[in-house]
């Protein structure tokens, strides 16, 4: 991420709560599942923390495709992403 | 006045799971690689948008008997009821008798004959469903009313319900005395004489 800080991004879709640890930063406080869900009202109810759930069922379902991410998934994630339901 | 906010942690990511599935139908087909990777996908994060088909629910009974006077190795057979295959409700009834015997709490074995007597009848009565199997061994005459009612009804249902049992079978026993076997006319005659 940045020299002296230890951590290799802001979010890990592979592995949500893995992408840092840090004594500035904190650790990465996402959850990849459920049953790890975030009840907080800090970060706007955690939608950056609980994100790493869908976020991860993104990284799940794109292994499972296989190919590009961006080539099939993507574009599912994209298109449900901009439906109005 | 405070005001507690619940925060609906599901309701969105579900909606959204259901979004991603119909996107992929709308894209890729109903039962695609695709569609099936994105149905496998979300339930790994603890999300089940797609309420899972109910495994249908389905009960066999196989009822045999043996001992008596006389040994026929043909009518000592087991004969099976497929359940599922009767008259919801002769089906529904024996499956309430099933649970009202608590069949599948019982011992393996009921009534124990005294030493020495060669002539004792025994039913032996197994039942499956999904989940479980049992099998009892029950000694003639049968003392428990619950059982004794489950065992009635599953005669019953041999002498009137030919296409749900496997081999069909003629034979039956005598509701009177619960003990020897006929066939069906001689049974009806057998019991109106009593």
């Amino acid at each position: 991420m940045a020299a002296g800080i230890n951590g290799v991004a802001s979010r890990s879709m592979k592995d949500p709560g893995s992408a840092f640890d840090d004594p500035i930063l904190g650790k990465d406080p996402q959850p990849k599942h459920m049953k790890d869900f975030v009840q907080t009202f800090d970060d706007n109810d955690g939608v950056h923390i609980n994100s790493g759930i869908p976020n991860h069922a993104f990284y799940q379902v794109a292994t499972r495709i296989g190919g590009h991410a961006w080539g099939k998934v993507g574009r599912i994630w994209y298109d449900a992403l901009r439906d109005d339901r | 006045m405070l005001c507690v906010m619940i925060v609906r942690p599901n309701r969105g990511f579900k909606r959204f799971a259901k979004i991603t599935n119909d996107i992929a139908v709308r894209i890729y087909g109903l039962k695609s690689a695709e569609q099936q990777a994105v149905r496998g996908g979300w339930p790994a994060v603890g999300i089940a948008a797609w309420r899972e088909r109910r495994r249908r629910y389905t009960v066999r009974i196989e009822f045999s008997q043996a001992g008596g006077i006389v040994y026929f190795p043909g009518l000592n057979k087991p004969i099976t009821v497929e359940v599922d295959q009767l008259d919801v409700k002769d089906a529904e009834e024996l499956k309430r008798l099933v649970d009202a015997s608590h069949f599948f709490d019982l011992p393996a074995a009921i009534g124990l004959p005294v030493k020495g007597i060669a002539d004792y009848q025994f039913y032996t009565l197994a039942i499956s469903d999904n989940d479980r199997q049992h099998s009892v061994r029950i000694l003639v005459p049968v003392e428990d009313p619950a059982l004794l009612d489950l065992i009635q009804a599953v005669q019953n249902i041999l002498n009137s319900a030919p296409t749900a049992i496997q081999p069909p079978s003629i034979r039956t026993i005598c509701p009177a005395d619960r003990f020897h076997l006929y066939h069906p006319q001689s049974l009806r005659e057998c019991c109106n004489s009593q």
